[in-house]
C-alpha cells in the first residue's frame, strides 16, 4: 500500500474549502495550534483555567485527566463548540475565536460515534466532502480511498445500525479524516469499545497519524491509552494543565504527586532529606535505612519532608543483608498472568507495591513472609 | 412411549397460567361486545334488507354528500399542513429550550391538549366573535370601521381545528426530536455544515417519520371532526361527519346513516393503511418502527435514470444551494422558526386565557372586555341544580370509565408485554384501533346495541362506551412503563423468595405506578371530555356536562362554559403537577 498522505492532491480541496483556516504546506498538512491563556467558566465553576499549550504541526497531543478536569471543554473550545471567556486559540498563527465550528475545517471523532443514522456508511463519510463542495466523481474517489484505508470497503452501503461497535468507530474516523483536515480532534473515541478492539484501533489510529501527518488532539481519561498513542501528553487537573511532556518523561519524572498517581502505578513514600549533592538526594523513610534518589531543580535542604516515587516494577526482592535493602512484610500477592503483584508493609506502616515477572519456579511469596526490597538509586524520583 | 404421551397430553391441553397471555381475555371479551359486534352490526345495517348497495350509491350520487366528502378531505389536508407549518418549529423550540423554560413551554402545549374540544371551540367562538377581543382590538386601533366577519367561514374552521389538533403534531414531532443523538448535530457542524445544512441534511431527515406520523394523525383526526365545524363553520363548510349527527332521529333514516358512517370509516382506514406502508402501524400509538429508519434516498429502489436525474439535480442545484445558504446566519433561521412558534403558542393559549377572563365577568351577557369582574357566573354554575346534576353524572361516568379502562388496559398491557404470544404487533394494532375510529362512527354503531340491550341512558353503558377509547390510552402508557421495568429486579425478588404476586406487589407495581396513575387520569379526561358518544348514547334521561354545554353553546353564548373551562384548566394543571412530582420522584432513583 502506498503512502496515502502524499499522493492525494490537497490543493484543489484547499481552494474550494470554505474559508479554510490554514495555508496548505507542501511537506506536512498538519496545523500548528497555539492556545493562549484560555479560560472557560460555567457560573462560579471554572472548567478551563488559564491554559497555555503549543501544539506543533503534525503532532499527536493527548489531553489526559480525570472526569471534570476540563479536557473535553478544552477540546470543545478548539473545535469551536464551547465559548471562550478569556484567551485565544491560534491555528497557524491566525485567531479562530470568531470562526464558527463549521468553517474551521477540522475533523472530529465523537465519544459515541455520532454517526448520521439515516445515511449509509458512504453518505456519512462523504458528508464533509459534500459540505466542502467537492464534485461527485472526486468525492467518490476520496470516499473509496478512505474506506479502503479503514478496511470498510464492503460496508459502504450499510446503515450505521447494521454495523458493530468497532466498525461504527472506524466509520467515525473515516468521516473525520476524509477531507484530509489539518487537525483531527478525538473525544474519548475508544471508550465504548472492549479492550481488545480498543488496542486494535489504537494501532490503526497511530498508523493513520503517521500516514496522514495531520495534527491530532486526543482526549482520554485512560492513561494507558495516552502513553501508547501520544507524542506529548498534557495532564489536566481542575481545569489547569499540571504537566506537559512526552509519555516517557511523564512516567519517569512526574512533576507532582497528581501526575505520579494518575500516570502508571506508583509507590509514594514519605521521606526526610538527609543531604543532597547535585541531582542525587539521600533520603530516609520511616523505619528504613537511608537510600538515594534523583531530583532535578533547586537543591533540597537537609531535614525537609518530601514524597518519593518508586515505580512498582523497579522494586526488586533481594537477599537479606543487601546494602540499602528495606525489610518488609508481605500483605498480599496477586497473580496477574505475566506479572506478579506483591503488596508489602514497611515497619513504619507505609505500603510498597512490587511488580515482577511471574517467577519461573512458580513460588509466590506467602502472606506474612518477611522480604527484603530494594531499588536502584536512579529509580527513586523525588517530588518537590 | 404411550405412557409418556398420556402424561404429556393433558398438560398440553391445559392453559399455562404462568404465561400471562390469558390476561388479554377480559379486554377481548369487552371489545367483542362493545366494539367489534357493534361495528359489524353497523356494516350489516348499511346493506340490510333489500337495500343492497343502494345506500352507498346514494352517498356518492347525491352532490350534498359527495361534495362534503371531498371538502372534508380538503379541510383535513389543509389543517394537517397548517399544523406542520406551525407545529414543527414549536417542537424544535421546545427541544432546544432548557430547564424551567422547557417545562413551561411543554406545559403550554400539553395543557390545551387535555381540555375538551368543545370548550376550546367555545373559546375560539368568543375570540373570533363579532364582539370578541380581536374585533374590539381592531376597532379601537381604528384599523376597521365595522366588526370583521371572522367567524362562520372556512378560515375560522381551519384555524380552530388546526389549533385543536396542533398539540398532537407538536408532541409527535417532539418525540422524534427527543430520539436524536444531540452529538450528531455537532458531528455535522464539525464536518463543515452550516446551520441550515445541519437542519436540512441531518435534523430534518431524522424527524421525517415523526413529521409524517404527525401529519397523518392530524389528518385522520380532522376527517371525523364535527363539533368545531358545526359551531364555527358556515353553510359552505359542512364536513362529512356532521351529516351523521345532524339527523334528529337516528332510526328513521334506516341504513343510510350507517352507510355514511361506513364510508367515513373506510376512508379513514384507507388512509391508515397507506400510511402504514411507509411508517408501520406503530405510528398510531406514537411508536417508531424499530431498526428501519427512513432513508433520505433509497438508492436501491429508484430506477437508474431517475437516480441519475436526481443525482444531477442534487449536485448542480441542491448542494450548491445548500452551501450558499450556509451563509445564512443561524439567527435568521431562529427568528423565522421562533415567529412561527410564537404564533402557535398564541393560538394554543390565547383562547384559554380569554375564556378564563370571561368567566369572571360581571356582565349579564357576553361582553369583552368584561365591564367589571365578579364571581356571579361561578355562583350561577354552582347553584344551578341542572348544571350540578350533569357535573355529577360526568364525574360518575368518568370514574367508572377510568376504572374499567385501567383494569382492562393494565391487564392487557401485561398480557401483551409479558407473554410469549406471537404476532404482538397485530394484537397491539387491534387493541389501539379504537383511537382511529371516528367518534361518530363508534357512537352510531353502539346506538342500536344500546337500544337492544337497554343500556341507553345508563351510567354503566356510557362508561363502557368511553372505556372503548380509554383502554387503548391506558394500554399504550402502561405497556411503555412495563417495557421500561428492569426484569432483573423481578428475578432478584423471585430468587430471594418472593412469590409471583409479591414480585408484582413489591417490584413491578411501584415501577409502573406513575404510568398507571397518568393513564387513569387520561382515561378519566377522555370520558369527562367526551361529547360525541354521549350524544348518541345518553338517551333522554341523562345529561352529561359536555351535553349540557353543547346545548348551552348552541342556544346562547354566555360565560357559563368559560367557568367550566376554567375549572377544567385547574383540574388539568393539578393533574400535570401531580404527574410531574411523580415523574421527578422517579428520576431521583
Amino acid at each position: 500500500m502506498s503512502s496515502i498522505g502524499t499522493d492525494i492532491p490537497l490543493a484543489g480541496l484547499a481552494l474550494r474549502a470554505p474559508a479554510s483556516v490554514r495555508a496548505a504546506s507542501s511537506s506536512s498538512i498538519g496545523s500548528r495550534i497555539d492556545i493562549r491563556g484560555l479560560s472557560r467558566r460555567f457560573g462560579r465553576f471554572t472548567a478551563v483555567d488559564n491554559v497555555d499549550l503549543q501544539i506543533e504541526p503534525g503532532e499527536f497531543v493527548t489531553l489526559l485527566g480525570p472526569s471534570g478536569s476540563g479536557k473535553t471543554t478544552l477540546l470543545g473550545a478548539i473545535a469551536g463548540f464551547a465559548a471562550v471567556d478569556e484567551g485565544d486559540i491560534l491555528v497557524d498563527g491566525r485567531s479562530v475565536r470568531r470562526v464558527p465550528p463549521h468553517k474551521r475545517g477540522f475533523g472530529m471523532v465523537f465519544q459515541h460515534y455520532a454517526l448520521f443514522p439515516h445515511m449509509t456508511v458512504e453518505q456519512n463519510v462523504g458528508f464533509p466532502l459534500r459540505m466542502a463542495g467537492l464534485g461527485r466523481a472526486e468525492s467518490a474517489r476520496r470516499i473509496g480511498e478512505t474506506l479502503e484505508l479503514l478496511h470498510l470497503g464492503e460496508f459502504a452501503q450499510r446503515l450505521p445500525a447494521q454495523l458493530s461497535g468497532g466498525q461504527q468507530q472506524r466509520v467515525a474516523i473515516a468521516r473525520a479524516i476524509v477531507r484530509r483536515p489539518p487537525v483531527v480532534l478525538m473525544d474519548e473515541p475508544l471508550s465504548a469499545l472492549d479492550r481488545r478492539l480498543r488496542e486494535a484501533i489504537q494501532i490503526e489510529i497511530r498508523e493513520l497519524h503517521r500516514t496522514l501527518g495531520t495534527t491530532i488532539v486526543f482526549v482520554t481519561h485512560d492513561q494507558g491509552e495516552a502513553l501508547a498513542l501520544s507524542d506529548r501528553i498534557a495532564v489536566l487537573d481542575k481545569g489547569r494543565i499540571v504537566q506537559v511532556g512526552s509519555p516517557g518523561a511523564l512516567y519517569r519524572q512526574p512533576g507532582n504527586e497528581f501526575v505520579a498517581r494518575f500516570v502508571g502505578e506508583s509507590n509514594l513514600l514519605d521521606a526526610r532529606v538527609l543531604r543532597s549533592h547535585g541531582d542525587t538526594v539521600v533520603l530516609q523513610a520511616d523505619g528504613t535505612h537511608s537510600f538515594e534518589a534523583r531530583h532535578v531543580g533547586a537543591s533540597l535542604a537537609a531535614g525537609r519532608q518530601v514524597k518519593v516515587l518508586v515505580r512498582p516494577e523497579r522494586v526488586t526482592r533481594v537477599a537479606p543483608g543487601t546494602a540499602g535493602a528495606l525489610a518488609a512484610t508481605v500483605e498480599s500477592t496477586v497473580f496477574l498472568g505475566e506479572i506478579l503483584r506483591v503488596d508489602a508493609v514497611l515497619p513504619g506502616g507505609a505500603r510498597v507495591q512490587m511488580r515482577c515477572l511471574d517467577p519461573r519456579d512458580g513460588r509466590l511469596p506467602a502472606i506474612g513472609e518477611a522480604v527484603h526490597l530494594a531499588w536502584q538509586a536512579g529509580d527513586a524520583w523525588v517530588l518537590a | 412411549m404411550s405412557a409418556a404421551a398420556t402424561v404429556a397430553a393433558p398438560r398440553r391441553a391445559r392453559i399455562d397460567l404462568r404465561d400471562p397471555a390469558w390476561l388479554l381475555a377480559p379486554v377481548l371479551a369487552f371489545f367483542a361486545f362493545f366494539y367489534v359486534v357493534p361495528l359489524a352490526d353497523l356494516l350489516h345495517l348499511s346493506v340490510a334488507g333489500d337495500a343492497g348497495l343502494s345506500y352507498y350509491a346514494r352517498v356518492f350520487e347525491v352532490p350534498l354528500y359527495r361534495e362534503s366528502l371531498v371538502r372534508t378531505f380538503g379541510i383535513a389536508a389543509a389543517v394537517a399542513a397548517l399544523c406542520a407549518l406551525f407545529g414543527y418549529p414549536t417542537a424544535l423550540l421546545i427541544h432546544r429550550a432548557r430547564g424551567t423554560w422547557k417545562l413551561v413551554l411543554t406545559a403550554a402545549v400539553v395543557l390545551p391538549y387535555f381540555i375538551s374540544v368543545l370548550i376550546r371551540t367555545y373559546s375560539w367562538m368568543v375570540l373570533l366573535g363579532r364582539n370578541g377581543p380581536i374585533n374590539k382590538l381592531l376597532l379601537s386601533l381604528g384599523v376597521v370601521d365595522a366588526p370583521l366577519p371572522l367567524i362562520f367561514n372556512r378560515a375560522s374552521v381551519l384555524i380552530s381545528i388546526g389549533a385543536v389538533l396542533l398539540p398532537l403534531m407538536v408532541l409527535t414531532v417532539g418525540g422524534s426530536l427527543a430520539r436524536i443523538d444531540p452529538l450528531v448535530q455537532r458531528a455535522a457542524t464539525a464536518s463543515g455544515a452550516g446551520p441550515l445544512a445541519v437542519f436540512w441534511r441531518v435534523l430534518f431527515p431524522q424527524t421525517l417519520p415523526g413529521l409524517l406520523a404527525g401529519l397523518l394523525l392530524v389528518f385522520i383526526s380532522a376527517l371525523g371532526f364535527f363539533i368545531t365545524p358545526s359551531l364555527l363553520g358556515g353553510p359552505a363548510d359542512q364536513m362529512f361527519a356532521m351529516h351523521i349527527t345532524q339527523q334528529a332521529d337516528f332510526l328513521a333514516s334506516g341504513g343510510f346513516l350507517q352507510s355514511l358512517a361506513a364510508v367515513l370509516l373506510a376512508v379513514t382506514l384507507l388512509v391508515v393503511a397507506v400510511a402504514a406502508r411507509f411508517l408501520g402501524l406503530e405510528f398510531i400509538w406514537g411508536g417508531q418502527r424499530a431498526g428501519r429508519p427512513l432513508r433520505d434516498a433509497a438508492p436501491g429502489r429508484l430506477a437508474p435514470w431517475r437516480r441519475a436525474v436526481l443525482g444531477r439535480a442534487a449536485e448542480f442545484v441542491g448542494w450548491p444551494l445548500l452551501r450558499a445558504l450556509g451563509a445564512v446566519p443561524a439567527w435568521l433561521g431562529a427568528l423565522v422558526s421562533g415567529a412561527l412558534a410564537a404564533v402557535a403558542f398564541l393560538a394554543l393559549l390565547l383562547p384559554i386565557a380569554i375564556a378564563a377572563l370571561i368567566s369572571f365577568s360581571d356582565s349579564a351577557y357576553m361582553r369583552f372586555p368584561p365591564p367589571a369582574y365578579s364571581l356571579r357566573w361561578y355562583e350561577k354554575f354552582l347553584a344551578d341544580p341542572a348544571w350540578m346534576a350533569s357535573l355529577g353524572t360526568s364525574v360518575a361516568v368518568g370514574l367508572l370509565a377510568a376504572a374499567l379502562s385501567v383494569v382492562l388496559g393494565t391487564a392487557a398491557a401485561f398480557g401483551l408485554v409479558r407473554s410469549s404470544l406471537r404476532g404482538k404487533s397485530a394484537w397491539m394494532t387491534f387493541l389501539v384501533s379504537p383511537l382511529i375510529v371516528p367518534g361518530v362512527v363508534l357512537g352510531l354503531s353502539l346506538y342500536s346495541l344500546f337500544l337492544r340491550a337497554d343500556l341507553a341512558g345508563s351510567i354503566f353503558g356510557l362508561a363502557a362506551a368511553h372505556a372503548v377509547g380509554g383502554i387503548p390510552l391506558v394500554l399504550v402508557i402502561v405497556a411503555a412503563s412495563l417495557q421500561a421495568v428492569d426484569t432483573r429486579q423481578e428475578q432478584a425478588a423471585a430468587v430471594h423468595g418472593a412469590s409471583p404476586l409479591r414480585v408484582f406487589r413489591f417490584v413491578t407495581l411501584p415501577a409502573i405506578r406513575p404510568g398507571v396513575l397518568a393513564a387513569s387520569f387520561f382515561a378519566f379526561l377522555h370520558s369527562f371530555d367526551d361529547l360525541v358518544l354521549s350524544m348518541f348514547l345518553s338517551g333522554a334521561r341523562m345529561t352529561t356536562l359536555p351535553l349540557r354545554l353543547w346545548g348551552n353553546v348552541n342556544y346562547k353564548l354566555d360565560p357559563v362554559p368559560a367557568v367550566v373551562a376554567t375549572f377544567e384548566v385547574g383540574l388539568i394543571v393539578a393533574g400535570l403537577f401531580l404527574a410531574r412530582s411523580a415523574w421527578a420522584a422517579r428520576q431521583r432513583h
